[in-house]
């Protein structure tokens, strides 16, 4: 533990950290420090507890054990406002913003500087978000709706805001997420003169490049755990991907090999809102992984070939057919099949009972004429609740009321009681238990097995190495690389996704 | 505004010129300007038409007849910013002036007390809405709706369903009164838009339910007391509410319990005209005055041409759809 408790420089510190949820443990005994003038990264794997410890410091979430101390002091922070007051200020990954307001109002959301009759001082206002928006060399016109500005600029105010509040500890959550390479130059900038300045800030990120570029030490977090903190000098990106990928132990997947391939599903020179020139083959009997960070484009380009967004280019080619897929009615005739990411805003009908959600993608097979047959909806479902092991009351249940894990087995029977050919899946396991997930892993396998093929987009390593039989890693839009799992390492797919492979960055590779 | 100055003059002039292109760049932007001209074109059009209607008489009349409406609408316009909206306030001015016909007639009460007691009534809706709404998480559609049916029934189970009268003409002068030729009810109502307006414009406090409509979340992050605001904002138009029906009871000199059915649904369409939208954080209080203006305008205009009274639903409801139509494409653009 490289956390000196007595040194005077140390602002901020968080110790013994321990947030549990159910099921799991987000974060466990967790040691944080954050030295005046310093700006100290964190990363680790999604869902290695980052983003709560985040909450937990900037007082959104309170911790089950563990203090907080700010200048030496221990600090009891009960909600947000009260960090705030005392200097730590989080910008949050999804913008907290007023987009209806100006741009100097959202700066200053209540702190309004006031005349004598306490009427707010729009000039005063005006005056100082234009000279405090000058430090980023952005053009924004403090008057001007919040909304008229792209989410690069909005990023950038939200930052300026924390700034305006004088915050001491400066929390950053993925703040490059949302803007391109210009800007997080100027916002380098920024944070540069910040700590110049004296203010503490702590930089989370999945960028590995841009870590090492701006900070001055490195803390690694791996399934809510301290891996250790480093000094970013005398450390590789090699060493810091070795600490956030390292096991225990390998979870168990599925083995079977593949009897029976063909080219089923491929995209060609495909182009979208989100990624760009993408050639990619599924085939039949084999599960393909895609991998890489939040915002890579893997969702968009599923989107893209499910129907629902328009591709600007390219083709889609089904058994070496080209078709033209305009919305997700088509692709659903040519056997296609897409499992969303927000199974509950994208996913599911959830005041709606389990067999009206079975139901709801087979109406054709339950329907006599105009009329749905209630006797044939109840016999899908029952039958799919079964091969599932899908945990309800009966098929009368709302799905509302299940379990995350059982809701997600709702969502795969609805699609799979369709007997896909080509199965998109967008993080199949998201905030699903460790049984369900093992469920869930078995049915993609065996899926492929019998011969269709499935396209699994995953953030979890293990998940992608332990059931792909081929992965894609995507980056920035593109596919960087091709690989067989049996060929590849989890440093070398973190790499490729986090852009610190140098031959990773613009090259295709095919690894076959 | 020449290039041949003096260094010093040259930024002046610059800044004078961006000054006045951007005053009228945003003047023409705005929707209260785009509702004036509106107003005029319709006036002018309305003059040519008929000789009547370019008369200060027929104006003043116009003036008294929206007033009430006028309180109603700065309630809701404060509401709808905050992203609710009330349906109760056209029961809520029925109840008000039946119970200070009430106290004024059968418990022979000071006319002060009275309207107290009226304003009471609003306040206790607007409270119980805002509670509803802001503790238990019911939708203003609901909340609002409820209570609507709970006041209106109130009044008409209070009077049986006939009205309150014989109050006394000298209460009449609040609805029927002039201070030189200008209505009283349109003198109160100027004085609550003006200090409304430039509270919700320059006010810390008021300014807080654009905040709050905008993004409930940023607003609460923000340390700003949402729940407290909306709480208010509905006791607000309550209040307003009360005030415009104890002033038509006043004009009436009887409470009236079937009276103002149906107000709710023109005052949101006029805030919505003037600008307001139902998903929050837009609108100003002139505005929706404009467009319950432009509204009044109307009507009035439909019954000097001699167009039946019962059609002036289809045309109200034709420029509410139009106005948001318009206001939906022009964003699209941007």
């Amino acid at each position: 533990m490289l956390i000196d408790r007595e040194n005077p420089n140390l602002i901020f510190e968080a110790r013994q950290i321990t947030k549990n949820y159910p099921g799991t443990c987000a974060l466990d005994s967790v040691d944080f420090s954050l030295k005046r003038g310093e700006i100290h990264a964190l990363v680790g794997e999604n869902g290695a507890g980052k983003s709560t410890l985040m909450l937990v410091m900037a007082g959104v979430l309170r911790p089950d054990h563990g203090s907080l101390w700010l200048d030496g002091k221990e600090i009891h922070l009960s909600d947000p406002n009260q960090a705030q007051h005392l200097g730590i200020s989080l910008v949050f990954q999804e913008l907290a913003l007023c987009t209806n307001m100006s741009v100097a109002e959202n700066i200053f959301t209540n702190m309004q500087p006031v005349n004598r009759f306490d009427f707010i001082d729009f000039e005063e206002m005006n005056r100082v978000t234009r000279s405090s928006l000058e430090a980023f060399g952005v053009e924004i016109d403090p008057q001007v709706p919040l909304r008229k500005y792209n989410l690069a600029t909005q990023q950038i105010v939200e930052i300026a805001r924390a700034i305006q509040r004088n915050a001491s500890v400066l929390l950053l959550d993925e703040p490059t997420s949302a803007i391109g390479s210009r800007e997080t130059q100027r916002l380098f900038q920024v944070i540069r003169s910040l700590r110049d300045r004296g203010v503490g800030v702590v930089y989370v990120s999945h960028k590995l490049d841009e870590v090492f570029d701006i900070s001055d030490r490195i803390t690694v977090l791996k399934d809510g755990k301290l891996m250790g903190t480093v000094t970013t000098h005398e450390t590789t990106s090699d060493d810091i991907v070795r600490m956030m990928v390292g096991r225990d132990f390998e979870k168990m997947f599925p083995q079977s090999n593949i009897t029976m391939s063909a080219p089923l599903l491929r995209v060609n020179h495909f182009t979208g809102k989100g990624f760009s020139d993408i050639s990619l083959t599924a085939n039949s009997g084999e599960v393909l992984g895609l991998f890489g960070l939040t915002g890579a484009g893997r969702s968009e380009l599923a989107r893209a070939i499910f129907g629902i967004d328009a591709p600007l280019s390219g083709d889609i080619y089904l058994d070496d057919q080209i078709v033209h897929i305009k919305n997700p009615r088509e692709a659903m005739k040519m056997g296609i099949a897409y499992v969303p990411e927000d199974r509950k805003i994208d996913g599911l009908f959830l005041e709606m009972s389990l067999q009206n959600n079975v139901g709801s993608t087979n109406l054709e097979t339950i329907s006599q004429g105009m009329m749905i047959i209630n006797r044939k909806q109840a016999a899908l479902a029952k039958d799919w609740m079964q091969q599932l092991m899908i945990k309800a009351r009966n098929i009368e249940q709302l799905v509302n009321y299940l379990s995350g894990g059982n809701q997600q087995k709702v969502l795969f029977a609805k699609w799979l009681a369709r007997s896909p050919r080509v199965l998109i899946a967008d993080e199949p396991t998201r905030g699903v238990d460790v049984g369900a997930k093992a469920d869930i892993h078995t049915l993609l396998h065996d899926l492929a097995r019998k011969g269709a093929a499935v396209v699994m987009i995953s953030s979890e390593l293990p998940e992608i190495m332990g059931l792909s039989d081929r992965i894609a890693v995507m980056r920035a839009g593109k596919v960087v690389g091709v690989f067989n799992s049996a060929d590849a390492t989890e440093e070398q797919l973190v790499a490729y996704a986090s852009g610190a492979s140098t031959n990773g960055n613009n090259s295709y590779e095919v690894h076959q | 505004m020449t290039e041949k100055t003096s260094t010093s003059g040259i930024t002046t002039n610059k800044d004078f010129r961006t000054g006045i292109t951007n005053f009228l760049f945003r003047l023409v932007r705005v929707r209260e300007m785009a509702m004036v001209v509106l107003i005029l074109i319709s006036c002018v059009i309305m003059s040519i038409l008929s000789p009547h209607f370019l008369s200060i008489t027929n104006f003043l009349s116009i003036s008294r007849g929206f007033s009430m409406e006028g309180m109603v609408t700065i309630g809701m316009a404060l509401l709808l910013i905050t992203g609710a909206f009330d349906l109760s306030v056209g029961a809520v001015m029925a109840l008000s002036g039946i119970v200070t016909a009430f106290l004024i007639v059968t418990a022979r009460l000071p006319y002060f007390v009275a309207v107290l007691g009226g304003l009471g009534v609003g306040l206790t809706v607007g409270a119980i809405n805002g509670l509803l709404v802001t503790r238990i998480k019911v939708n203003p559609l609901i909340a609002t709706l409820g209570m609507m049916t709970i006041t209106r029934g109130m009044a008409l189970g209070l009077t049986e369903g006939s009205p309150v009268v014989n109050v006394p003409s000298d209460f009449a002068w609040l609805g029927q009164g002039n201070v030189g030729r200008i209505p009283v009810p349109f003198i109160i109502l100027c004085v609550m838009v003006l200090v409304t307006d430039i509270l919700l414009r320059k006010g810390r406090t008021l300014r807080q339910l654009y905040y709050v409509g905008g993004n409930q979340k940023a607003a609460l992050l923000s340390g700003i007391p949402v729940n407290r605001i909306i709480l208010f904002t509905f006791m607000g138009s309550g209040l307003a509410a009360a005030l415009g029906g104890i002033i038509t009871m006043a004009r009436l000199t009887s409470g009236i319990p079937t009276a103002y059915a149906g107000v709710e649904l023109r005052v949101i369409a006029a805030c919505v005209i003037g600008g307001a939208s139902l998903s929050g954080g837009e609108g100003t209080i002139i505005g929706a005055l404009l467009g319950l203006v432009f509204m009044a305008l109307v009507s009035n205009a439909m019954t000097m041409l001699g167009v039946s009274i019962y059609w002036e639903g289809v045309v109200t409801g034709a420029i509410l759809i139009l106005a948001v139509s318009l206001d939906m494409l022009s964003r699209r653009r941007l």
